[in-house]
């Protein structure tokens, strides 16, 4: 069951089997949707509460999914949206610009306990959290989901060309900070 | 999910990025033990807790779904009025006219709605009017150079410009 495609899944839920097919795909779908949030918002309880919300809107408005785009480019969606409305009442909460809510996530990378990776993925962390909110999720779409720029565009509704100007333009920077930073 | 051709990533970066392509590409963050084995079992148990909260309707529709309608219609409907209220009056200061109460009651409304209704009416019914409110982003509102809550901007902007600041700016602000 656990190889059953997008399509088999939907068909399952409009004939009379929703909580199973609900189940299948978080299954599927749970593991890519958190690390895409995680590196958003670095903090893993951060990050558990969004996805948990992602999926249950995922469950409220599944019914509604009209198939025009692929269901895991519409999970990515809603994650992204979730993700990014999180940090924003994070910013609104705190009331410090969002430069420094990234700033915050930077410091949090030092301390994190469940942050393994090596001096250069720690720096590389810390360049792409400078990135504009935009440039940083293209980038991590990208570079670590390896996504092509069309599901990328069913994702941001944004065309392919200006994604490939924004990943060339996040690539440069990242670089830069990389060497200089 | 169908991923890019290695080749096709590794061009992009090679030549342009050396200093990324030297980092590892292993992911560099961890979970707790069993994190995800437990977290279907623990959405199930929020997703059967929320079918469970919001089993009343009418007509078909759920209570708090008409309720949502009903506050966006009516937020819109307030705001179309002053806006032209202002518009006819033809005299800028007189935007000082929102006053704060108007403007704490506004927020306090809406503070009483539950987010996730909202999203269920952006999704599902493709409305646009909730879209300046409770901080949510539609990333298809986005611009190069705004990211920003436009709704939010005209508030800050407007308080800004007539030096007119609501004692508690915390509470009308944060709508947690």
């Amino acid at each position: 069951m656990d190889h059953l495609d997008d399509n088999e899944l939907l068909e399952m839920f409009n004939a009379g089997n929703p909580d199973y097919a609900f189940n299948l795909l978080m299954r599927k779908y749970q593991k890519s949707i958190y690390w895409h949030v995680r590196r958003l918002l670095i903090d893993h309880e951060d990050s558990n509460d969004v996805v948990q919300n992602v999926f249950l809107k995922v469950w409220q408005n599944i019914r509604h999914f009209r198939g025009d785009s692929k269901i895991y480019t519409w999970l990515y969606r809603i994650a992204t949206n979730e993700a990014l409305s999180f940090l924003k009442k994070k910013q609104r909460r705190f009331f410090v610009p969002l430069v420094d809510v990234e700033a915050m996530l930077s410091e949090k990378l030092e301390t994190d306990q469940y942050f393994k990776g090596d001096e250069v993925q720690k720096k590389l962390q810390k360049a792409i959290l400078k990135l504009p909110e935009k440039q940083r999720i293209i980038f991590n779409l990208r570079y670590y989901d390896e996504m092509k720029y069309e599901d990328m565009s069913e994702i941001l509704g944004t065309s392919t060309g200006a994604l490939k100007a924004s990943y060339h333009i996040a690539v440069k920077k990242v670089e830069e900070f990389l060497i200089n930073g | 999910m169908e991923k890019e051709k290695p080749d096709i990533l590794k061009r992009e970066l090679l030549d342009k990025a050396p200093g990324i392509s030297k980092a590892s590409k292993d992911n560099p963050f961890e979970v707790p033990d069993d994190y995800f084995s437990r977290l279907p079992d623990k959405i199930a148990e929020l997703k059967n807790s929320s079918v469970r909260k919001s089993h009343h309707t009418v007509f078909g529709y759920s209570t708090q779904k008409i309720m949502a309608y009903a506050a966006a219609l009516a937020v819109m409907v307030a705001f179309g009025l002053t806006f032209l209220f202002l518009i006819q009056k033809d005299d800028v200061n007189d935007l000082a006219g929102i006053d704060e109460e108007y403007l704490e009651s506004y927020f306090s409304y809406l503070a009483d709605y539950d987010e996730a209704h909202y999203y269920e009416i952006l999704i599902s019914e493709e409305s646009n009017m909730l879209k300046y409110i409770d901080g949510y982003t539609d990333i298809s509102m986005w611009t190069e150079d705004a990211d920003d809550d436009p709704f939010l901007d005209y508030i800050l902007e407007y308080m800004d410009t007539y030096q007119y600041l609501p004692e508690d700016l915390e509470y009308i602000i944060d709508l947690d």
